[in-house]
């Protein structure tokens, strides 16, 4: 009656997963522990085992984690958690090393016992568990930020692999995902929120949650990730993750808040803005963080961005001799932060471009008007195009052929501009520029005209040269 | 004076307790160092050596037997020792049970196998060492023959014992040919009593193993084997085999290996040429 149980057959529900021979990571610790369990001294199995068996870093040492899971799904010196016994076999089944060859059996036959006593439930949570490994350290936490305005963590791993947040905000409860960088193995330190009071583009109270987790990197090494998400309303934005630092041994450091404040932190800066600051390891850095008026802003123009984009039939084709339209889209002009600003018709084969030289653009002030023809320095051109333009060229000195389509030149006309500031926390002497073009005439390189029959205006940031 | 009677009797069995599972953690180790003749070596001895088997040493011979590494693997001896290890006093107890049904799947041979074993033990030769002739000698035990022959040597797997037998000493029957060479063959006889298990009346067949030793090689020797069957709750004390089962050569030079009594048989042995 030999059953020919095989060291790579794998049984049941882990038909797919081949389980080779060869060494197995038993450690002298490890023997040490089996010694404890054979002489029924379990929290001492327990204490020495555990660590080595739910260590989710290569190579695994399935020799403990066998040991583990008798004693998981016996309650001995453990809570009894048959899952977690299950979780534990499996992956002495699916991953190298595999267990010693004379535990073969008995861990598969034990995998698909435990297979049979399972729910479904349990079972699905066994498999996650054998992928993801177990608990992260972190425990459910609530943050008050304001009256009404408050933020639970909780830790969906293994299940989700991740946590998530969960914020009551203006009288409602939303669910958003916390990004944590982990791994299976890994542990996260409890979360923290951090309250700012910042002083531009006004003052104002800004909460930010930190947390630090501890990455497996490879056989006893733990790399401490940071990360830092703002807290926005109802929503969690990330501003960064960054590496720490990378120690060895068989489990992370415990850390005090304080040794992790000397790590990294967030602050206020000397501008009164908010920024985020390594100040320890081979790479002190830090960076502001932008403010909410700025993020929304840019997701705004990225939103009506891509809806004018969405609007183009990018199949439409046009005669290239033509002359312009001179009508372009609101929605659709932007610059180049710099002397250079441009817009588009609605259907992108129209574009209209104004440049300036370096001394007209740093003559700019809050209100100027340029005449055509006159101002030295100072160029508008319209190219017309035979198929609608995905991208702008004029941003970059190299250029395609074919990039400026036709042009024509405006030879007469005014410019004005009127300039006003906007706080833009990482570029200062950031304005929004409104250029208004009146009256103007535009001739094409075989002389033919066209004359402007209704307003033309662009908007964009720029960034005036420092006087 | 009782205050040191008890610590007295402490002292006795404390290091006993603590000897006892230490060497039993060493056989357990042994086995998680793949190294399985090394385990059952070291808990062999504390399953089968003393009155109260240790039920956990049970459990991990069990496993040491099953990995193969130590000759061929016999199910119900596996299963049997399981039995035995699930015991109320075992922490492994539900694990031994559900290997134990796992190997039985509940079929009903296999199953009484597994509860024969578990009640009367494995039963296994006790091993020899037989000198043929100088520089020709055989050696028996749980790997099989061990043949040591002209300054070379060959292993022939072969593995004996089952629930509840009881063998018979080895024994070497040297047959001489008729002629001038006085040349001589060398048979290996395995006796064992083997326990019946599906009849009312307890009964115990006698059957005969054999096997020629030809130079390096070993041979097995065809035939049911079935010497004798006796009724009773255990097989006779003591038995006279060669008067019921044994080699003997013809005139002409054939061997046959005999049976007498009620399963008399007569089988010739077939030559070494032919082989």
């Amino acid at each position: 009656m030999n059953h020919g149980l095989g060291c790579a057959l794998v049984v049941g529900f882990m038909v797919g997963f081949g389980a080779p021979c060869g060494a197995n990571a038993q450690t002298a610790r490890t023997a040490d522990g089996i010694r404890a369990f054979v002489q029924g001294d379990y929290a001492n199995a327990v204490e020495i085992l555990k660590p080595a068996a739910e260590r989710w870093q290569m190579p695994f040492d399935n020799t403990a984690a066998f040991f583990m899971a008798l004693m998981y799904d016996n309650g001995l010196g453990v809570a009894q958690d048959s899952v977690r016994a299950c979780a534990l076999l499996l992956r002495a089944v699916v991953h190298e090393p595999p267990p010693p060859r004379a535990l073969t059996f008995i861990v598969q036959a034990l995998a698909e016992d435990l297979k049979s006593r399972l729910t479904p439930e349990q079972t699905g949570l066994c498999l996650l568990q054998v992928d993801n490994g177990f608990e992260t350290g972190s425990q459910p936490v609530t943050f008050t930020l304001a009256p009404g305005h408050w933020l639970t963590i909780e830790d969906d791993w293994p299940k989700k692999r991740g946590f998530s947040a969960r914020i009551e905000y203006g009288g409602k409860q939303s669910v958003v995902e916390v990004r944590v960088p982990l791994m299976p193995g890994g542990r996260v330190l409890p979360f923290n929120v951090t309250e700012l009071t910042t002083l531009r583009p006004a003052p104002a109270e800004r909460h930010f949650l930190e947390a630090f987790s501890w990455i497996p990197a490879q056989a006893n090494r733990w790399t401490l990730m940071w990360s830092v998400f703002e807290i926005v309303r109802d929503t969690l934005v990330e501003v960064t993750f960054e590496e720490l630092q990378t120690v060895g041994g068989e489990r992370p450091p415990d850390y005090e808040t304080s040794g992790l404040r000397r790590l990294a932190n967030v602050r206020v800066n000397a501008d009164g803005d908010a920024e985020w600051v390594v100040s320890s390891g081979a790479e002190p850095r830090n960076d502001v963080i932008e403010t909410d008026a700025e993020r929304q802003e840019v997701a705004a123009a990225r939103r009506e961005r891509a809806a004018a984009e969405k609007a183009v039939d990018w199949t439409v084709r046009r005669p290239i001799d033509r002359a312009p339209s001179l009508a372009f889209s609101s929605s659709s002009n932007e610059g180049c932060m710099g002397p250079v600003a441009y817009g588009w018709s609605s259907d992108r084969t129209e574009a209209i471009v104004l440049s300036l030289d370096r001394d007209a653009f740093s003559a700019v002030g809050s209100a100027s008007t340029f005449v055509i023809g006159q101002a030295a320095g100072v160029r508008v051109a319209a190219h017309v195009y035979d198929a609608p333009q995905r991208q702008w060229p004029f941003c970059s000195d190299v250029r395609m052929l074919g990039d400026e389509g036709e042009g024509w030149r405006a030879v007469s006309g005014t410019v004005t501009i009127e300039l006003a500031p906007v706080f833009r926390v990482r570029e200062p002497g950031t304005y929004r520029a409104t250029i208004r073009l009146s009256r103007a005439e535009f001739i094409s390189a075989t002389g033919a005209r066209v004359r402007q029959s209704q307003p033309i205006i662009l908007s964009t940031l720029v960034r005036l040269p420092e006087q | 004076m009782r205050v040191a009677a008890a610590l007295a009797a402490c002292i006795l069995v404390i290091p006993s307790y603590t000897t006892a599972q230490t060497t039993a953690a060493d056989g357990v180790l042994a086995l998680v160092r793949d190294d399985p003749a090394e385990a059952v070596r070291i808990l062999r001895p504390l399953v089968e050596g003393g009155a109260e088997p240790d039920p956990l040493a049970a459990f991990f011979l069990a496993l040491a037997y099953q990995s193969g590494g130590i000759g061929p693997t016999d199910q119900s001896r596996v299963c049997g020792l399981l039995l035995n290890a699930a015991t109320p006093a075992n922490p492994l107890r539900p694990q031994a049970q559900a290997l134990a049904i796992h190997l039985h799947m509940n079929h009903a041979l296999a199953r009484e196998q597994c509860m024969m074993a578990s009640a009367r033990g494995w039963g296994e030769p006790a091993w020899t060492t037989f000198l043929l002739a100088p520089g020709h000698s055989v050696r028996i035990d749980r790997g099989g023959f061990f043949v040591e022959h002209q300054g070379s040597s060959k292993v022939t797997p072969e593995g004996w014992g089952g629930a509840g037998w009881k063998f018979l000493p080895i024994r070497l029957s040297e047959v001489e040919l008729p002629g001038a060479d006085r040349a001589r063959r060398y048979f290996i006889d395995l006796f064992a009593w083997s326990p019946h298990t599906q009849v009312d009346a307890p009964q115990w067949s006698l059957v005969w193993f054999a096997y020629e030793v030809v130079g390096a090689d070993v041979v097995r020797l065809s035939g049911n084997g079935l010497v004798v069957t006796t009724v009773g709750p255990t097989p006779p004390a003591s038995f006279p085999v060669d008067e019921f089962a044994r080699f003997v050569s013809t005139d002409s030079g054939q061997i046959e290996r005999v049976i007498v009594g009620p399963e008399a048989s007569r089988i010739r042995v077939p030559d070494r040429s032919i082989r």
